[in-house]
């Protein structure tokens, strides 16, 4: 919807002041300074600065603000600790961004129903912290955990390495409070039984902010293991280490996770405060975990471990201690930060394939790199075929934003020839939303169009995500000059918010 | 999976039954004008673009087995079988992976795998006949929900028919997808008022190496209450947990031989692992619970085992067969809470019926509840009144009670669902959206 430029001042004056009034002027930030801090989230090759950020600290604010951006036509969307990957978090057609920091707040926790209430604000991590003592945990454990919100965690449906054994968000959200781009707000799914009529919470979770706000969140707590047992596997080919990957599966062994890192993310996390000790002339290690009762544990470490045999591996870590473990873990979910000691910049992807096609589709990626001359890096969920393909590039190198994309194109394209899709846990956003042809009919995006129109008809919340332009709308394009996004003669689409 | 109207071949004649066939799809006594049980996608396809156009109404058909879930159809014109849609085009047991046609009962498809000792983990009632379609449709789950989840964990890709009759997929083969909304997630338990399903993909789990199963009889509900007390807060992780009332005992103990002094409550107790692990869990088990059970029976034979669990996944065993205006109620209340829904059901109902069997999926706050009512109008307004009240009383845990089955005379007096949340509107503007005509299953669901 476009305002004719010369009342744009004059109506971002009234909304600065309406949001002033309501939540009080240390809640709202509007000026350039304060605004640049929320120009991107994890995605950074992608910038747009909101017109206003803002501090709510109820479901009451949520609805109020999301009203007052109805009534201005003014685009809206949540942001928790903006750690997401695909741009879900950037105000890509400006607008109000609401800041979930204030409503961090875990609510209640019911024990004998393994259940925690909590604000989308709530840091994932801090829900376990919260329940250990009884036992209970919350299962999904991105590698964003010790910032990322669950509010985001709900948008993204978020994985994580144990998620091979648990399951996504989405198996383990019971019920949400939502506020809907409308203002209305709804409470969607049940803590009862089963829930009766359409699964909106399972509809919710994974939406990417499009269909509207959760600003309360029911989740399932799990017991805690009894036992644990994590190895490090090295090896000297990451083909044996794909290899492995594919035996414990086919031998019907889901271990609670499995990861692979390779070579140049080995050599980041040595050169780094995360550093365990792994050669940094290997090729490929796995880091696989297994957990469960005291009694069957040892049998189940033995079963991994022959499997293990059969694939060369050079040497077999187990960890003895609580301590050893966490080095391990730490050192694979600070990963992605470690990259920033062997290259200036790096852009992460996120696509998934068939665990059976991963040795074929490494090396097609590592040809692709080749081909863009950029080096890569690979750190990920093998037990679920999910890949993290990490681009390492200059920013300061002409072409390099160009090259980059280009390359993250093609490794997309290869994902889904695979048999793959294009996402496995960072949500499409901005970043990847012109490929959603490559997987969807247009038959298929026209029905989620249409179920978005539900909850999203004026296109405010969260607009130019997830979905592509519509064919003859005119196109959108990633200027990778100056990073901004500029957009030509697309008024008509609903993709499209000009403010 | 590829769109299957990309092929070239000659669009076939829908493949319409014989009149004399009709009556085999009725639905709540209603009989279609037409039945057709197409062979091929395209055929499909055509058959709901002519109903389509014709403004009809249309029941898709498995094998029939749920159909008298949900309320009478509002209008009734064609009955859809998938009967052909029956096979397992892909399976991939070194990725955990299976695409099983809608038609395809879950009978045959778990033959399929256990040759490689792999399954789809559900037990839902009806498993000889029910197809996968139906299953998805109806979100139908039994005993083993508690440790595996349900359908819904499981169902990775969707192919599904649009009431315009076009085809879509939604997801893939593979187990994480965060590409576009969660379609298989709406499509869940939207009981055939969306879409005709084509295919699925779904993962599966290795077959569990072992398993153990313990029958637990308890004097009264508060010792029930202690001990489920007691599990949820133990690191013992059953891969099912079953109540039964004394009424539901009588009928598990005759069905297997087992002769037991009834009047007293049974929590059912199945443990899936490696050996050790099941073992272990069982001592424990019954250590935990010593002070609270009155007597306790280990299922070790494979036989019995397998019995045992067949009787508490299916509607059979409860419903009388000579009887008229059986009653199977679906009860969704908080799990903690019961013992206390189990108390207020057997007081409410003891002047309507005294051997109403009340079964449970403790874990999950599901209760089930049979019996069969006088064919009398004052009797079906004290049931009808007393799951108004119930109805009433779950309103602030947002619980619910269902008429799964019952006769037409108590449902004309109160609603089949009787969902009343404000997230209803949500609902219909989504049936309106994705089928605005209204032509699959109108009227039977909560919109």
């Amino acid at each position: 919807m476009k305002v004719d430029n010369s009342n744009y001042c004059s109506s971002l004056n009234k909304i600065h002041k309406s949001l002033v009034t309501l939540l009080g002027p240390e809640w709202v930030l509007h000026t350039p300074e304060e605004l640049l801090v929320y120009e991107c989230d994890g995605l950074t090759l992608h910038t747009r600065p909101p017109d206003f950020v803002v501090f709510p600290n109820s479901t009451s604010d949520v609805i109020k603000i999301v009203k007052l951006a109805q009534k201005y036509k003014i685009p809206f969307l949540a942001r928790g600790a903006g750690t997401s990957l695909s741009g879900g978090a950037i105000a890509a057609a400006g607008g109000i961004i609401l800041e979930f920091s204030r409503m961090n707040k875990i609510i209640a926790i019911d024990q004998d129903n393994r259940l925690a209430n909590v604000q989308p604000g709530v840091v994932n991590l801090h829900i376990t912290q919260a329940t250990e003592n009884i036992n209970l945990h919350y299962a999904p454990d991105p590698s964003s955990q010790v910032a990322s919100t669950i509010g985001g965690n709900v948008a993204e449906n978020a994985g994580g390495p144990h998620t091979l054994k648990y399951g996504v968000t989405t198996n383990h959200v019971l019920a949400l409070q939502v506020v809907l781009p409308n203002g209305e707000d709804y409470q969607i799914g049940t803590i009862a039984g089963d829930q009766v009529g359409y699964d909106l919470v399972g509809t919710f979770v994974g939406s990417e902010g499009t269909l509207g706000i959760a600003t309360e969140v029911t989740v399932r707590l799990i017991y805690s293991p009894q036992a644990v047992k994590t190895l490090l596997v090295i090896y000297d080919s990451i083909v044996d280490a794909t290899k492995t990957v594919s035996g414990i599966i086919s031998r019907g062994i889901i271990p609670a996770a499995l990861e692979m890192i390779d070579k140049n993310t080995i050599q980041a996390i040595e050169a780094g405060v995360y550093a365990t000790g792994i050669p940094l002339d290997a090729e490929a290690v796995l880091l696989i975990e297994v957990d469960g009762l005291e009694a069957g544990i040892e049998q189940q470490l033995d079963e991994i471990l022959s499997v293990v045999k059969d694939y060369e591996a050079r040497e077999v870590r187990i960890a003895q201690t609580t301590s050893d473990r966490k080095k391990l873990w730490a050192a694979r979910k600070n990963a992605f930060g470690a990259y920033g000691r062997i290259s200036p910049n790096y852009y992460t992807m996120d696509g998934v394939i068939p665990r059976s096609k991963l040795p074929e589709i490494l090396n097609r990626i590592d040809g692709l790199g080749k081909k863009y001359g950029l080096r890569m890096a690979n750190v990920f969920h093998a037990g679920d075929g999910n890949l993290h393909p990490i681009i390492l590039y200059d920013i300061n190198q002409i072409d390099a934003k160009k090259k980059v994309l280009g390359l993250a194109g093609d490794i997309l394209r290869c994902c889904v020839e695979a048999g793959g899709t294009l996402s496995g846990e960072h949500g499409i956003g901005l970043e990847k939303k012109d490929f959603m042809p490559l997987f969807f009919s247009e038959e298929a995006i026209e029905v989620m169009r249409k179920l978005k129109s539900v909850f999203n008809p004026n296109n405010l919340a969260n607009p130019k995500k997830i979905f592509p332009m519509r064919r003859g709308c005119g196109e959108m394009s990633i200027d990778p000059e100056n990073n901004r996004s500029k957009t030509i003669a697309h008024e008509k689409d609903p993709e499209f918010v000009q403010f | 999976m590829q769109n299957p109207l990309n092929s070239k071949k000659k669009l076939s004649i829908p493949s319409s039954l014989p009149n004399s066939q009709l009556s085999r799809f009725k639905v709540h006594g209603l009989q279609p004008k037409i039945a057709a049980s197409p062979k091929t996608s395209e055929e499909m396809s055509e058959i709901i673009r002519i109903a389509q156009k014709s403004n009809w109404g249309v029941a898709p058909f498995g094998s029939g087995t749920k159909q008298e879930i949900g309320n009478s159809p509002k209008r009734f014109d064609l009955a859809l079988c998938t009967k052909f849609f029956n096979q397992i085009p892909e399976y991939e047991p070194q990725d955990l992976v299976v695409r099983v046609e809608s038609g395809c009962c879950l009978r045959q498809l778990q033959n399929h795998l256990m040759a490689d000792r792999l399954w789809l983990p559900i037990d839902p009632p009806h498993s000889e006949r029910s197809t996968l379609g139906g299953i998805v449709a109806t979100n139908s789950s039994g005993p083993c929900r508690f440790g595996n989840g349900t359908i819904r964990d499981y169902l990775l890709g969707i192919g599904i028919f649009q009431p315009d009759g076009s085809w879509t997929q939604f997801g893939s083969r593979v187990v994480k997808n965060v590409t576009g909304y969660d379609m298989c997630k709406l499509y869940t338990g939207s009981l055939g008022t969306l879409g005709i399903f084509s295919d699925f993909y779904f993962k599966l789990k290795p077959l569990p190496a072992y398993e153990k199963s313990v029958v637990m009889l308890f004097e009264n509900l508060q010792n029930i209450y202690d001990a489920m007390v007691l599990l949820s807060r133990s690191s013992l992780q059953p891969s099912a947990l079953e109540f039964l009332n004394s009424e539901g005992l009588k009928i598990v103990c005759r069905k297997m031989d087992l002769s037991q002094k009834f009047n007293r409550y049974a929590l059912i107790v199945r443990f899936s692992d490696l050996a050790k692990s099941v073992n272990w869990q069982v001592r424990e088990l019954q250590q935990k619970w010593l002070p609270y059970v009155d007597e306790g029976i280990e299922l070790s034979d494979s036989k019995q085992h397998l019995l045992l669990w067949e009787i508490l996944r299916e509607d059979s065993p409860y419903l009388s067969k000579k009887l008229n205006n059986n009653v199977k109620l679906k009860i969704n209340i908080l799990p903690s809470q019961l013992v206390h829904w189990v108390n207020l059901l057997e007081e409410n109902l003891a002047g309507i019926n005294s051997s109403v069997v009340l079964k449970a999926h403790a874990g999950n706050g599901i209760i089930q509840m049979y019996c069969h009512l006088e064919n009398s109008a004052p009797t079906f307004q004290a049931l009808s009144k007393l799951i108004k009240e119930w109805r009433a009383k779950l309103r602030s845990s947002r619980g619910s009670v269902i008429i799964e089955s019952g006769p037409k005379n108590l449902k004309k007096i109160v609603d089949t669902w009787g969902y009343c949340y404000k997230d209803l509107k949500i609902m219909s503007q989504i049936k309106n959206q994705l089928d605005p005509q209204e032509i699959l299953n109108p009227g039977r669901f909560v919109v």
